[in-house]
């Protein structure tokens, strides 16, 4: 059981990353499909602009996937390779594990938080369509976090020797 | 219930909102040569106006209605946006069924009740199917014409029960803003009560049984309702200080008051992307603009000039 207990940690870590990634992403993409489609409703003509807004919170999840396919893959379990994944000390372990932390949590967090700003954006969709490039900025916005807490974990995942 | 749950609702208002009149429309319309052109603006923002309408802004305020209706997960939940006009068709199918008129042509609609149903409780004094809200007070205003033949104290009976209604349904829809405005209005309505009964030389039972319990203290509301004056300064003292200024003037300019206040509450939400607050913003926005295109297209059939229409209009949403 301890000669698992690194290897097990590690990807505790990267269960972590995938899933509340996924799981923010997965909420603020329903949330902002919920809002789109009140708008598709009164004027089918705005699909293309607000489909743009509803896949934005979506990159989360697939960051989140990123680094946990990055860290099997680096720990071995892809592979299959028992020898390295028994090699995994504990320290080790744990160090792979907060290493998942910053795309667990800013990923969730950012998922939501872009979520309501995409939410506005259909907002700004149904008024000025014609300003639809603005709403999606504004809610791009919010990726620069995402992708700083993605880049944060794949340092840190790489820098463990 | 979870506030992201009106998402879809309130994208559907925000879409809807840009069919609302805005206050150059509304500035275009009172400034039309004649009625024909002020409803020409309302054919262009989509109202559907036809010879054999009666009343236009009812059917905006049925298609308002319809839309809440079909976007909100729980339209129960606001039905206080449209309880008053049960009150005022059962004030009307007693007061029709007492005059052997017809009553249908005097229904208001959106209602929660099927008009059908008030027609036939009235007609055969059966209470029992109207639904709870409806049945004390149907009975006792029936009652106050068939046994005392006093229409005002009937009309009093069901004032007072569509108050308190509004009310109750408003603590229930889970809306700050419905139950602020509720509020409001419940204390707006005992005010001008007040101040009507006491210039009619009414009792002090009559006058404190037609008045809604309120915010304020109703029996102090009435010992200062001499005047406006009075009243004012009373109000002054409550956290309802805001309407003493407009009562001072005259009721025209204390109901304007009351409508432009409602307008301000509802704007505070225009940017708001969750929860039902937008939805509620959105009927009462459609009220007022109901209420402006009434007093528009009234004013311009009689000829009244621009500037008399101006000062009767309400502050728009938009």
């Amino acid at each position: 059981m301890s000669t698992f207990l690194g290897a097990a940690l590690a990807i505790l870590g990267g269960a972590c990353a995938a899933a509340f990634g996924g799981v923010g992403s997965a909420i603020a993409v329903g949330r902002v499909g919920r809002a789109a489609a009140g708008i598709v409703t009164e004027d089918p003509s705005k699909f293309g602009k607000v489909l743009i807004l509803q896949i934005l919170p979506g990159t989360q999840g697939l960051y989140g996937f990123l680094i946990a396919f990055l860290l099997f893959n680096q720990i071995g379990l892809i592979s299959g390779d028992i020898a390295a994944l028994q090699a995994i000390e504990p320290l080790k372990g744990l160090m792979y594990f907060c290493a998942c932390l910053p795309m667990a949590i800013g990923g969730f967090v950012s998922a939501i938080h872009q979520g309501n700003a995409a939410i506005a954006g259909v907002g700004i969709v149904a008024k000025r369509p014609e300003e639809s490039g603005k709403a999606i900025i504004f809610a791009a916005m919010v990726e620069t976090y995402a992708v700083l807490a993605l880049l944060i974990s794949i340092l840190a995942i790489f820098g463990i020797k | 219930m979870n506030e992201t749950e009106y998402t879809y609702a309130v994208a559907r208002i925000r879409a809807n909102e840009l069919k609302l009149l805005s206050a150059d429309d509304i500035s275009q319309m009172i400034n039309a040569p004649d009625k024909d052109s002020a409803e020409r603006i309302l054919i262009d923002k989509g109202w559907e106006i036809s010879e054999s309408d009666s009343d236009p802004c009812e059917k905006e305020m049925n298609r308002a209605w319809k839309l809440i209706k079909e976007s909100v997960p729980s339209a129960e939940l606001l039905e206080a946006l449209v309880i008053g006009n049960d009150f005022s068709n059962l004030k009307a199918a007693i007061k029709c069924v007492f005059s052997s008129v017809a009553p249908q042509a005097y229904y208001v609609i959106p209602c929660v009740t099927d008009t059908d149903i008030i027609t036939k409780a009235i007609k055969e004094a059966d209470f029992g199917i109207l639904p709870e809200h409806l049945q004390k007070c149907a009975r006792e205003a029936y009652s106050a014409v068939s046994k005392h033949q006093s229409g005002q104290l009937s009309e009093s009976i069901i004032d007072r029960a569509s108050l308190e209604a509004k009310l109750a349904y408003a603590k229930k829809s889970e809306s700050s803003l419905l139950e602020k405005i509720a509020e409001m209005n419940a204390v707006a309505a005992n005010i001008k009560t007040a101040l009507r009964c006491v210039s009619m030389g009414k009792t002090k039972e009559f006058a404190l049984g037609s008045m809604c319990s309120c915010a304020l203290d109703n029996e102090k509301m009435l010992e200062n309702a001499e005047n406006g004056e009075k009243m004012a300064e009373y109000l002054g003292t409550t956290e309802f200080d805001f309407l003493a200024e407009s009562i001072k003037e005259s009721f025209t300019a204390f109901e304007k008051f009351c409508d432009n206040r409602i307008s301000s509450l509802i704007r505070e939400t225009k940017y708001d992307i969750y929860g039902v607050d937008p939805v509620v913003a959105y009927y009462y926005a459609k009220t007022a603009e109901a209420k402006n295109a009434r007093i528009i297209l009234s004013a311009k059939a009689s000829g009244v000039p621009a500037d008399a229409i101006s000062e009767r209009v309400r502050d728009m949403y938009v």
